[in-house]
């Protein structure tokens, strides 16, 4: 029994002292893709077996894989086609299956385990409302471009010669405007797209940026772009000495969708999660592991962004949350649907809300919004929702354009509550509440008449209403004035729109980022002890309101009809020193109170007890 | 028992968040530097040392006179009854035991918004709750009362004490276990410094008002509010004090109530708010940027960087917990006891019904929103509360007086 125990102390010290011998290495190149998928691999591979994963920085993919074959990591995970690139096979990339590169790699003693289930193709897109006006449709139309194509891509696409840029501008004969773009981060290379910087970005399937963002794909007509399927790739010698590895990473055979890869990205490039943590997720919820891994649980300060009609915000939603983080980037943003957005930031729940300029203005019966909400500033300005009125060309009416029945937003939303202001203005009322589509759907049916639609100037669903030919785009009539305060007149340029020409003048509401106002009280730093209860939302400083606007790209500060971050330090200056007489007064009476207080308690115990 | 009482749950709340505050905000030193710290340091203990223990000090004593002595009921008017003359005197002995109700009520209530809001934070990094949740906070509210409308049921006043000595016995452990798992060096040479620098600096500190500097603010919203918190507390702490100090001398009394639990405070806030500063300025950082954001977090950030993390966030949970149990409990008793003219076993229903009072009050504040409703609130009872004790000043030293002359006059 004695020599029993002595054993196992024994085998267990034995295998305490020889670590290497129980450690996995896997290889993360510098892709947020490839970190989320090595963290995966690594936490798979922890729960199901008794190894224990090193994790090793690679320079980038290429650095993995001489590594892999130099026996200093053990696991990576790669595409087929960029094995193919670097493998300089005489197979072009667009044959690039898994079973190809298998069969290549095979021989010089790698293992492609099975494929994970997405493909991590390059992708070429455009803005979906320009695709329509240039009719642009496959790769090949961007030679119709006469000056050339501008073109936003990564640095390392526009350095890989066979399936990068270069080989894609002679395969498709492209010629180029300039050079290229070279912008590493996805969503800033959107963004660079959508401020007309470049005519196309070159993405991947993948990118987390791409999902709430409404961009055209050109067809690869002429078959250039190859397959990227990705693997977890190991070496036969690891395979062999330990089968339970593959064994256990076997489970993420097509488990990993496009559309899950997708998600994870978005969570780390638009979200700041951590690649460990989507990955700890994606395996929970996976069903692939139980345990939340407990290794990194670097707390990390959340910022939470509260929204109550995430419609209204719409595409404007990645741009919200990813321009937050820029400014807080140790932060974890996270965009939250709330019952009543002022409110959640008012009650210390979230930092910023994403509302209409109207928010600022309650809106009470028989009040012509005389009250304003302080609680809360204006930070800055995402972007104006234009009132758009729609009538069909048929029925169309210059001086009454509000004849007939009238549609507006879905009843109870701020759209259809800001249509029926402009409505009370011309007196007459909304008949017809119903979200946008079924609006244009209705009006083109001849079910109403007027639909009232609130949107982004030029925006991808009007656009395409209008395109068709049937409706029209109206102003608001000279003699309508709409005294709300956050409705200034607008005008949607000639142009805009397919089939209009002329100007338009409407109104128009600012969409804002608000915080709360110092206004509600100072925050736990100066605010002590019993501010700490509840307020857990300092306001943000003016520096941070300026980082925040320039990282939206607009320059449109908020309306001053709202209370904002820049009026604040006119405001406290004044009010430092004030005081009132009668205050002041006040105060004299109770310390002179408080000394005579004291005086007398003073006697108290002076004058001897007479007995 | 003095400590779990007389701080509790404020220790665990502000033991490293309160230091990072000052470190970044306190007037009169550039925010960040090592002066800052140090100064941070002394603040800290400015408001957890001395003075907190002196107030309760007084409290404890004047009744402990008085009840031992003279045999008076553990009221806060009977001293003045018992020492002075006049026909003001019954009404405000009457006032003064109305307004130690009000003050313990409303400031035992803050404590427990300040408990829930530590306990939900916990929740959020042990297990994932969302850390802003109303429903949690009712729930947490709910179990709370539940834990401790029972031993009110139950006679358990000896359970109670027990697992309240037990609770503090298990914070010094994790005191300890973060002074020798923590940078210990360190942590000894800042105990060291904080003791001298708020040895020379207590007196300074203690009269300085800044009238040259436009902090009044500041002055009003930590250092007063610390001292309304404290006052709010006396009558209720001084009860237990006093009655666990039968037989002592009054120089035995004032050591053992102000110097030795001062000392306490001295180590905790060295202990915690050192290795808060030891991980801003030399470990990792962002732990003032943590604290800026969110308070209730600091404790479990700071457990999150030392080994066994998970059982460190664990206790401090299940020990903000047993404090806030412990505190409304004895609260709730004291109540009870002011309410039936002193008796020392006030009936169970009356203790259920203050012990539902203080979970309202308690609810109500949490859920409420306002924070100038909460300051002002516990305002209310401290501020004429802090005139009766001077009151009781006067009396016990008139009492003093009164005593013949036992000891040689120096």
């Amino acid at each position: 029994m004695k020599t029993h125990a002595f054993l196992v102390v024994f085998c267990v010290l034995i295998s305490a002292c020889q670590p290497t011998q129980n450690t996995v290495s896997v290889g993360i190149p510098p892709s947020t893709e490839q970190a989320i998928l090595a963290h995966v691999v690594s936490q798979l591979i922890e729960a199901n077996t008794d190894f224990r994963v090193r994790m090793v920085e690679c320079r980038d993919a290429y650095d993995c894989g001489s590594r892999l074959a130099a026996e200093q990591i053990d696991v990576m995970v790669e595409y087929s086609g960029s094995a193919l690139m670097f493998a300089h096979s005489r197979h072009s990339v667009r044959e690039g299956t898994l079973e190809q590169v298998r069969k290549l790699y095979e021989p010089h003693g790698f293992r492609w385990l099975d494929r994970l289930g997405f493909d991590s193709g390059y992708l070429m897109v455009v803005p979906s409302d320009q695709a329509r006006t240039l009719g642009l449709q496959s790769i090949a139309d961007l030679n119709s471009l006469e000056d050339g194509v501008r073109i936003t891509t990564s640095s390392s696409y526009w350095h890989r010669p066979v399936d990068g840029l270069p080989g894609l501008l002679r395969h498709y004969g492209l010629r180029l405007r300039g050079k290229p773009l070279l912008i590493e981060d996805p969503f800033k290379r959107l963004v660079a797209l959508h401020q007309g910087l470049a005519d196309v970005a070159i993405v991947r399937a993948t990118d987390g940026a791409l999902r709430d963002v409404p961009y055209a794909r050109l067809d690869d007509t002429e078959k250039f772009y190859g397959r990227y399927e990705a693997a977890v790739v190991t070496r036969t010698s690891v395979v062999n000495s330990h089968p339970q590895i593959v064994e256990a990473l076997g489970q993420l055979k097509d488990r990993i969708t496009q559309h899950i890869m997708q998600n994870l990205n978005y969570q780390v490039e638009i979200e700041g999660v951590l690649p460990e943590m989507a990955a700890n997720r994606f395996l929970r919820e996976a069903k692939l592991i139980t345990e939340e891994q407990l290794a990194f649980k670097t707390r990390r300060p959340e910022m939470i962004i509260a929204v109550d009609e995430p419609e209204r915000v719409g595409p404007m939603r990645t741009v919200a949350v990813r321009v937050v983080r820029e400014v807080f980037p140790d932060h974890r943003v996270l965009l939250r649907t709330t019952e009543n957005a002022v409110e959640a930031v008012v009650q210390g729940r979230a930092r910023l809300a994403v509302i209409g300029a109207d928010r600022f203005f309650p809106d009470k019966e028989g009040q012509r919004f005389e009250t304003r909400d302080n609680r809360i500033e204006a930070v800055a300005v995402l972007g104006t929702a234009y009132l758009h009125i729609l009538r069909r060309k048929d029925a169309a009416s210059l001086k009454n354009v509000f004849d007939g029945t009238i549609g507006v937003g879905l009843r109870g939303s701020e759209r259809a509550h800001l249509a029926s202001i402009v409505l009370r203005a011309a007196n007459t009322k909304p008949t017809i509440f119903a979200e946008t589509k079924a609006l244009l759907q209705q009006l083109e049916n001849a079910e109403i008449d007027v639909a009232l639609i609130f949107g982004l100037s030029g925006n991808a669903v009007l656009h395409e209403a209008l395109a068709k030919g049937t409706l029209t785009l109206q102003g608001l009539p000279d003699d309508v004035e709409v005294l709300a305060p956050f409705l200034p007149p607008v005008r949607i340029p000639g142009g805009t729109y397919p089939g209009q020409s002329d100007p338009v003048e409407t109104v128009g509401i600012q969409i804002v980022f608000a915080s709360p106002s110092p206004n509600i009280g100072p925050g736990p730093l100066g605010g002590g002890p019993a501010a700490a209860l509840l307020t857990q939302n300092p306001p943000l400083t003016v520096e941070q309101a300026n980082a925040l606007a320039q990282a939206i790209g607009n320059p449109e500060p908020p309306d001053p009809i709202l209370p904002s971050v820049w009026m604040r330090s006119v405001v406290q200056s004044h009010a430092a020193h004030e005081g009132t007489t009668g205050q002041n007064l006040l105060d004299t009476v109770l310390n002179a109170g408080i000394i005579v207080f004291l005086v007398w308690v003073g006697m108290l115990v002076i004058r001897r007890p007479t007995k | 028992m003095l400590f779990a009482a007389g701080m509790g749950v404020g220790l665990l709340f502000w033991g490293v968040a309160e230091p990072l505050m000052h470190f970044s905000g306190a007037p009169g030193n550039q925010p960040g530097t090592p002066e800052a710290a140090r100064h941070a340091m002394t603040v800290t203990l400015f408001h957890w040392s001395l003075h907190a223990w002196a107030v309760y000090c007084v409290s404890g004593l004047v009744l402990a006179y008085f009840g031992f002595r003279k045999g008076t009921p553990y009221l806060p008017g009977a001293p003045l009854r018992s020492a002075l003359s006049g026909v003001w005197v019954k009404p405000t002995a009457w006032l003064a035991d109305l307004l130690a109700v009000i003050a313990v009520a409303l400031g035992v209530a803050g404590s427990i918004g300040l408990g829930v809001f530590q306990l939900q934070s916990g929740l959020h990094v042990l297990a994932g709750t969302d850390s802003q949740s109303t429903t949690l906070t009712v729930t947490i509210l709910a179990v709370l009362m539940v834990c401790y409308m029972a031993p009110l049921m139950t006679d358990l006043d000896k359970g109670v004490k027990w697992l309240s000595n037990g609770n503090m016995i298990v914070a010094i452990l994790v005191l300890l276990f973060v002074l020798f798992a923590g940078p210990t060096a360190f942590l000894l040479r800042t105990a060291v410094t904080a003791f001298g620098d708020y040895l020379t600096g207590v007196v300074a500190l203690s009269f300085q008002l800044y009238p040259f500097a436009d902090v009044g603010q500041w002055l009003e919203n930590w250092t007063l509010t610390y001292w309304f918190w404290w006052i709010a507390w006396a009558p209720f702490v001084g009860v237990f004090i006093a009655r666990i100090s039968r037989g002592r001398t009054i120089r035995e009394f004032v050591i053992g109530v102000m110097v030795v639990p001062s000392l306490f405070s001295v180590l905790w806030f060295s202990v915690f708010g050192g290795t808060g500063f030891y991980e801003e300025l030399h470990g990792q950082g962002g732990m003032v940027k943590l604290v800026r954001e969110d308070v209730s977090t600091a404790l479990f950030a700071l457990f999150d960087r030392l080994p066994f993390s998970d059982l460190l966030n664990g206790t401090a949970l299940v020990l903000s917990f047993i404090f806030l149990v412990t505190s409304v409990v004895s609260a709730a008793f004291v109540l009870g006891m002011f309410t039936s003219q002193g008796s020392l076993n006030p009936s169970v229903g009356q203790k259920l019904a203050w012990g539902a009072v203080l979970g309202g009050l308690g609810t109500a504040l949490t859920l409420s929103g306002n924070v100038e409703a909460i300051r002002t609130v516990a305002f209310i009872g401290a501020i004429p509360f802090t005139l009766i004790i001077l009151l009781q000043v006067a009396s016990f030293l008139r009492a003093l007086l009164a005593e013949p002359d036992t000891q040689e006059k120096p």
